[in-house]
């Protein structure tokens, strides 16, 4: 059996390691995988704790290396999160192997790695003007120089035009991606084969509330929208979407439910009272999952917004798929991957409205389109099938990897021949080993 | 004309395709030409050193302006670039071919083993159309060009001798005799092993360089264990004129590899002596020209049915002498001549 290295985050806070441990559960049959956490003190807090599982934090790294120069492939989930993330990109520089990147931004990953913690500008700026040339060098000077708040990002579309996803998988023998939108943003860069597979199964898919029918028809439609409530959720839309719209206020209520951020809860509750809603629309804040999964339950729309969308994958539209309830997203990134008649797709705020009161009104095309999310679901994201893409991908990668090896080989003849920056000799070169590619 | 002959050769290792070379050349300058040979190292321990070597070949640059045609005979000196080249293909890799998933195979059986192969296969398919010509040493090696690269070969051109006035015919002695690189894909073990079944007097001689130490090793512990140091003799090295004269006294030859690419030049060697040759259902292209019963034995591949087969044989002296009559008019039968040979490759 294949032997797989497989470093991610495995607590039980992070999201990346509840994925991981929906992965290895199944692909622990079909592999020999020993997993590297890069974020536990404490194997107990491990998701999969009886598993083959060494902690990165507490062995010296000599004995990692070792452990990854046995293993046939080293898969590196790679994340926006440096306390995560930071180790598991630093071996996956000195061991190349397959990248799962979870997130296309990665540059909070950057400014937390190197000006941050290693006080190291200089290795930003290299690493941003790798990514996105000269350009990318006088948007990092001004960063590092303080005239732009790294964080600024975070709320700016300019986060997704700088993404460092080209920096974070440099040398890597391949990446895999989870939507269309990232394979393709990958596939302008990268010289490394790039697969997209859809996620696997989430947990929740299994738990009693999912398997639950939508409510029955009755007086009040309710909308839930969850998560981090920041400005990227437009739930300030939402509300001055039900605001202006007399079918709306006459028809939902709208539970948001997760931890707010304060600027934006003042915001959303100015908002509130602007169009007096208070009777309508509830902030609860966060609440544990048991709860939320009641919520949902209930819910007859959940609304699963993302404006500006930063290339991610989204995990919570794929718990409301599997809840099979009608969902609402914006139309673009990987939101957008949907078929159209699974969710309902908008734009801006007349979009979003109008949206909304069809699947208010329009009884039976709400309960079709929540049927249909949840066959598509069903029928798309399968852990089982996942574990087949991911061992049939890493079966190419390491048939290539003689290919790369020769490749490697020519450039350092080239290097020592003084010849590496003479074009023709690179060229001849390239050009012949990329005869001996097979087809 | 100025010939260039591009080959590839293990540092050390001398075997069939350097003696087939060195014959071609020296036949080439009787007849009036200037010959210069190319000889790359090669060594195919690691898929990475394949890789390597082939990439090296393809880099070469031959000037048309001294050399008129490069005649190339093995993988993978036969991707040397040039516009008049012929093939006399005696070897492809053949680990990645029909030796793929036996003993004999080099590459690992992992993706990038995998990977490898296919690089190599991809690499033949490709670079093996680039020549004016192809011929093969034998109908087995144009077979698999066939089978394995959908390649049809423009002719088969048998290698003969290059002294076959060394050997003739001479005594029956008392042994059998297996001159031969010595290397698992021989088989000399086999016949160690057969050693044990025989019940008559009669002896095995082996001779021929072990490509490695380990080998011979191996070998004279299998012949020290067995008890056999009165019936075996293994010689190492021998000269060619050691050789004839030991196959011009011997009662039979064998002659036993493993799926071999021709029939041999131990196969010439006997039947220019008169002896018939014991060969194997799969030892390869041997069955080209022994015909069991008739100048040789085809025989299972195992020590108790080449022990039978020798028995055989030395039970009946006169239908051996008779085989040995049959093997050498074989050589006119087949026209195993260097005039055939150096028209096709030559053009003249």
């Amino acid at each position: 059996m294949t032997k797989i290295a497989w470093l991610t985050p495995f607590s039980r806070s992070s999201a990346i390691g509840q994925y991981s441990a929906i992965i290895l559960e199944k692909l622990a049959a079909m592999a020999e995988v020993t997993i590297f956490a890069s974020d536990l003190e404490d194997r107990a807090q491990a998701w999969l704790p009886d598993s083959d599982l060494r902690l990165l934090k507490r062995e010296r790294s000599a004995t990692i290396e070792a452990a990854l120069a046995a293993s046939d492939v080293a898969i590196y989930n790679l994340g926006n999160y440096y306390p995560y993330h930071g180790i598991i990109w630093d071996y996956s520089r000195r061991f190349p192997g397959i990248c799962i990147l979870h997130d296309l931004v990665m540059h909070p990953f950057f400014i937390d790695y190197y000006v941050y913690n290693q006080h190291n500008n200089a290795g930003y700026l290299r690493e941003i003007t790798y990514a996105h040339g000269e350009a990318g060098r006088i948007l990092g000077e001004k960063v590092v120089r303080g005239e732009i708040d790294p964080m600024f990002f975070w709320s700016s579309a300019t986060l997704l035009d700088y993404s460092m996803a080209k920096a974070a998988l440099r040398g890597a023998e391949g990446a895999v991606v989870h939507s269309a939108y990232a394979l393709g943003r990958l596939t302008e860069f990268s010289g490394f084969p790039v697969k997209h597979i859809p996620f696997p199964t989430p947990t929740i898919a299994h738990h009693p509330l999912a398997k639950s029918p939508p409510p029955q028809p009755r007086e009040t439609v309710k909308l839930l929208t969850y998560g981090m409530i920041n400005p990227n959720k437009c739930v300030d839309q939402v509300i001055e979407a039900i605001g202006t719209s007399g079918i709306l206020r006459a028809q939902i209520s709208y539970d948001v439910v997760g931890k707010l951020e304060p600027t934006y809860e003042r915001l959303l509750r100015a908002g509130i009272d602007k169009y007096n809603l208070r009777e309508h629309v509830t902030l609860h804040g966060y609440q544990p999952d048991e709860t939320l999964y009641q919520m949902m339950a209930d819910a007859d729309v959940i609304i699963n917004l993302r404006n500006p969308h930063y290339g991610e994958s989204s995990w919570s539209l794929l718990e409301a798929a599997f809840f099979g309830r009608t969902t609402v997203v914006w139309k673009h990134g990987y939101y957008d991957e949907f078929p159209d008649d699974t969710v309902v797709k908008v734009n801006s705020l007349d979009t979003l409205r109008d949206g909304l009161e069809k699947l208010v009104v329009d009884t039976p095309d709400r309960y079709r389109r929540a049927e249909r999310l949840r066959t598509y679901a069903e029928s798309t994201f399968v852990t089982e099938r996942y574990c087949d893409e991911l061992l049939s991908f890493i079966e190419r990668i390491r048939r290539q990897r003689p290919l790369l090896g020769l490749a490697d080989f020519a450039a350092e003849q080239l290097y020592l021949l003084g010849a590496a920056n003479d074009p023709s000799a690179v060229r001849r070169v390239a050009d012949e080993i990329d005869r001996l590619r097979p087809s | 004309m100025n010939i260039a002959l591009v080959n590839v050769k293990a540092p050390f290792v001398r075997g069939g395709a350097e003696y087939l070379i060195d014959s071609l050349a020296a036949k080439i300058v009787e007849r009036g030409h200037r010959i210069v040979k190319i000889e790359l190292p090669f060594n195919w321990n690691t898929p990475q050193n394949v890789l390597s070597h082939m990439l090296a070949c393809r880099l070469i640059r031959l000037d048309p302006e001294t050399i008129d045609l490069v005649i190339a005979i093995k993988f993978p000196a036969y991707y040397v670039p040039f516009a008049n080249k012929k093939l006399w293909l005696v070897h492809q890799l053949r680990q990645v071919y029909e030796l793929w998933g036996t003993n004999y195979q080099i590459f690992p059986s992992t993706p990038e083993g995998e990977g490898a192969r296919a690089m190599v296969i991809a690499a033949d398919n490709l670079y093996l159309r680039e020549a004016k010509a192809i011929y093969t040493n034998s109908r087995i090696v144009a077979g698999r060009l066939k089978r394995f690269n959908d390649i049809d070969a423009d002719g088969v051109l048998y290698p003969p001798l290059l002294n076959p006035e060394l050997f003739g015919p001479g005594e029956f002695g008392d042994y059998f005799f297996y001159p031969s690189r010595m290397t698992t894909i021989k088989r000399q073990e086999l016949a160690i092993e057969a050693m044990r079944h025989v019940r008559s007097n009669f002896k095995l001689v082996l001779a021929g360089k072990a490509d490695h130490d380990a080998y011979d090793k191996h070998l004279r512990y299998k012949i020290a264990h067995y008890g056999l140091e009165d019936r075996v003799k293994l010689l190492g090295f021998i000269s060619d004129e050691e050789k004839a004269r030991l196959m011009s006294n011997a009662y039979a030859a064998l002659y036993i590899p493993f799926d071999e690419d021709s029939y041999g030049y131990v196969t010439l060697e006997a039947f220019h002596s008169h002896k018939p040759v014991i060969t194997l259902i799969d030892s390869g292209g041997t069955d080209e020209v022994i015909e069991d019963g008739l100048n040789g034995l085809i025989l299972q591949p195992s020590a108790e049915a080449l022990a039978e087969g020798m028995e055989r044989l030395w039970a009946d002296r006169a239908a051996t002498r008779a085989m040995g009559e049959a093997a050498f008019e074989t050589l006119d039968r087949h026209g195993i001549r260097w005039e055939h040979v150096l028209e096709n490759l030559l053009g003249e």
